[in-house]
């Protein structure tokens, strides 16, 4: 079923759009959520929270992409998993080293907690996307927004895993250099 | 700023980053369904033909009629959608078919406004919708009566509450639909965070003099939140779970029976970390984890009834027991024995999600390729062999009583949604089902499932956009 049909039975209250949805995107959110959560039960109670989430967000929501709204919801939910489980550590995946090769991009200073400028931030990442070539932009947000290992950057993108890491580097260097010229 | 900080950022960047369209593997997914649909049709032809020539296999299927119907055209004002529907026989050819005639009637309507919501409760809602999520003033509920679809309006509440240390404006519309509680929030408080940190209202099953209120609560870097009954005559809060020992808990998500003797929440230990479900006795003020309960490893409960949860019991892997627990006497039954997501039951067996499945049946897709339908309450289950039921759209009378099958057609690229071409509606305790057929129009009919326990409702819109349904009578 296209997309846009898909966001109707959501507004229509359909549970058809629960279904439609989980059989196009299954696999899609599942491989976002198993990313994050090394456990498959705790990535498929994400996924399925992801489609209550959708279910409670449309309407008034009508995502012009469905794959990415739906990848964003099943993203935040599984590092909000990851958290609650890492609190008893019990965590894993591929999340902590993206912790730990995000945290060389941060210049250090203040640590702003309101959400507005969580999505200030978001918003100088957005620019900073747009400065970035197709491939670069592809890779990055296949490491930092699915967190894919870099196995399976290296599997989708047909380049070596040595070349996304130098990529993943250089990248990580312009950002650095970016956040800091935003004043961050 | 820390690395959490800017990976959530990320998290949050604009959709123009993502590749337009739909995913290179949605359409993989479509070429494999093509391929399933063109398999089916082979399969269907085999089943077909060993129908024609065994009385044995002929007598492993239940008893299907057809119903001819004598269909009243739409009403010419406002404008219905051509349509050239009949009642004519039924192409699947099953066997020696006792045919069954009746006088169905069918309602045609369109809507006008932009935004035409299908209630859970057998209705619609509809409204001027706005982009920043301001609730507007033309909000109603509409109701299939004798003389058709009927506009009944809406009751508005709206009240500032302060809790938590922050103020919330809870602004909603209800209507009693069916005699169920149907409510519509504005703002949609989960819109603003949709992964659920927002207040909400919603119904309790069984209930239309009270709604739940989910309040948030930060609390030490972690989002909680807090669950009152609101009486809709008063607005008078009691708050859940006062009576019971909660702290050290965030909670997530809470669902209480309608007699509101039990509730069970999902949340996190904050001393040990464990995040899972709790069952609470709001009787007995007592609270236990339904790993501890039921001694397994359980998640997605949704209560059957008042007395009864069903949930699912992990294996490990994708493989997992179908599990009823009778929480009075804590006796508990397995209803489906160490089946995969393989074996997903109708439209999605997803416990919480209660609007997206879980009713008092389900559908057993069986690793063999067979198809059962399972009273979830006994257990007892009816094979569907002869309906090719993967490819159906299914759904559950809201009485339980009857299950509808519909067929739905593609269009000239292989995509679903572009017509019903015949409604099935099956007695899940005689066996027996009926069929209708539809001359399909080509527009897109994205969505056909029950109204209310007699009526079955498909939306659709015209090539202009504009929104319309029909709704088909098929009286017990």
């Amino acid at each position: 079923m296209e997309d846009s049909m898909i966001v109707e039975l959501y507004w229509q209250r359909s549970e058809q759009a629960i279904y439609e949805t989980q059989r196009k995107y299954d696999r899609f959110c599942l491989s976002i959520a198993s990313n994050i959560l090394p456990l498959r039960e705790d990535a498929q109670e994400c996924v399925n929270d992801t489609y209550l989430a959708a279910w409670n967000a449309m309407p008034p929501n009508r995502p012009s992409i469905l794959s990415a709204f739906l990848g964003k919801l099943t993203r935040r939910i599984s590092i909000d998993r990851w958290r609650k489980l890492s609190a008893d550590k019990r965590g894993g995946g591929s999340v902590p080293a993206a912790l730990d090769e995000l945290s060389e991009c941060i210049p250090g200073g203040a640590d702003p907690a309101a959400q507005a400028e969580a999505k200030e931030l978001a918003r100088a990442i957005d620019r900073f996307l747009d400065t970035l070539p197709q491939a670069q932009r592809r890779i990055f947000l296949m490491r930092y927004f699915d967190l894919s290992s870099l196995r399976d950057i290296s599997a989708k993108s047909s380049l070596s895993e040595s070349k996304v890491k130098s990529m993943l580097h250089r990248i990580r260097g312009k950002l650095r250099l970016f956040l800091q010229e935003e004043g961050y | 700023m820390d690395a959490d900080k800017l990976l959530d950022a990320i998290g949050m960047i604009d959709d123009r980053h993502f590749e337009c369209g739909e995913s290179p593997r949605a359409m993989t997914w479509r070429r494999k369904l093509i391929a399933c649909l063109a398999a089916a049709l082979i399969l269907a032809g085999s089943v077909g033909t060993a129908m024609a020539v065994s009385p044995e296999f002929r007598a492993l299927v239940f008893s299907i009629f057809q119903i001819s119907t004598h269909e009243t055209p739409p009403a010419a004002d406002p404008p219905a959608p051509s349509q050239t529907q009949s009642g004519s026989p039924s192409p699947s050819g099953l066997g020696q078919l006792d045919t069954l005639s009746i006088d169905g009637i069918v309602h045609a309507h369109y809507f006008t406004s932009q935004g035409v919501v299908l209630t859970y409760e057998g209705g619609f809602y509809t409204c001027s919708y706005t982009q920043s999520g301001a609730a507007p003033s033309d909000g109603a509920f509409w109701e299939l009566r004798e003389e058709g679809i009927v506009n009944i309006g809406a009751k508005r509440i709206e009240f500032p509450l302060t809790h938590g240390g922050r103020t919330h404006q809870i602004i909603f519309d209800y209507a009693i639909l069916n005699g169920k509680l149907s409510i519509r929030v504005w703002p949609q408080g989960l819109s603003q965070d949709p992964v659920g940190n927002g207040w909400n209202v919603t119904a309790i099953d069984g209930r239309a003099d009270i709604a739940l209120l989910s309040v948030p609560v930060l609390t030490d870097d972690h989002y909680s939140h807090d669950y009152f009954l609101l009486e809709l005559d008063t607005l008078k809060k009691t708050d859940l779970l006062a009576a019971i020992p909660h702290d050290g808990l965030i909670l997530d998500y809470c669902q209480p029976t309608s007699d509101l003797r039990y509730a069970f929440i999902l949340g996190t230990d904050l001393q040990n970390g464990s995040y899972g479900y709790w069952l609470c006795d709001l009787e007995k003020n007592t609270l236990a984890t339904l790993d501890a309960l039921t001694g397994r490893n359980a998640f997605s409960p949704y209560f059957l009834d008042n007395s009864t949860l069903i949930f699912l019991d992990a294996l490990g892997g994708d493989r997992f027991h179908l599990v009823s627990y009778h929480i009075p006497t804590g006796a508990q039954k397995v209803l489906l024995e160490d089946t995969t997501s393989a074996s997903k039951c109708g439209a999605g067996y997803r416990g919480i999600q209660k609007n997206a499945g879980g009713g008092k049946h389900c559908l057993v897709f069986r690793e063999d390729g067979s198809v059962d339908l399972m009273d979830l309450g006994s257990g007892a289950v009816l094979n569907m062999t002869g309906l090719n039921t993967k490819k159906l759209t299914t759904s559950e009378s809201p009485d339980g009583s009857r299950i509808l099958i519909a067929y739905e057609e593609t269009n000239d690229r292989g995509i679903l949604g572009y017509g019903f071409s015949s409604l099935g509606i099956l007695n899940p305790d005689t066996g027996k089902l009926y069929m209708l057929t539809r001359d399909v129009t080509g527009n897109p009919e994205t969505f056909c499932g029950w109204l209310n326990n007699s009526s079955v409702v498909i939306t659709a819109r015209d090539a202009g956009g504009a929104y319309y349904v029909y709704i088909y009578e098929f009286p017990n």
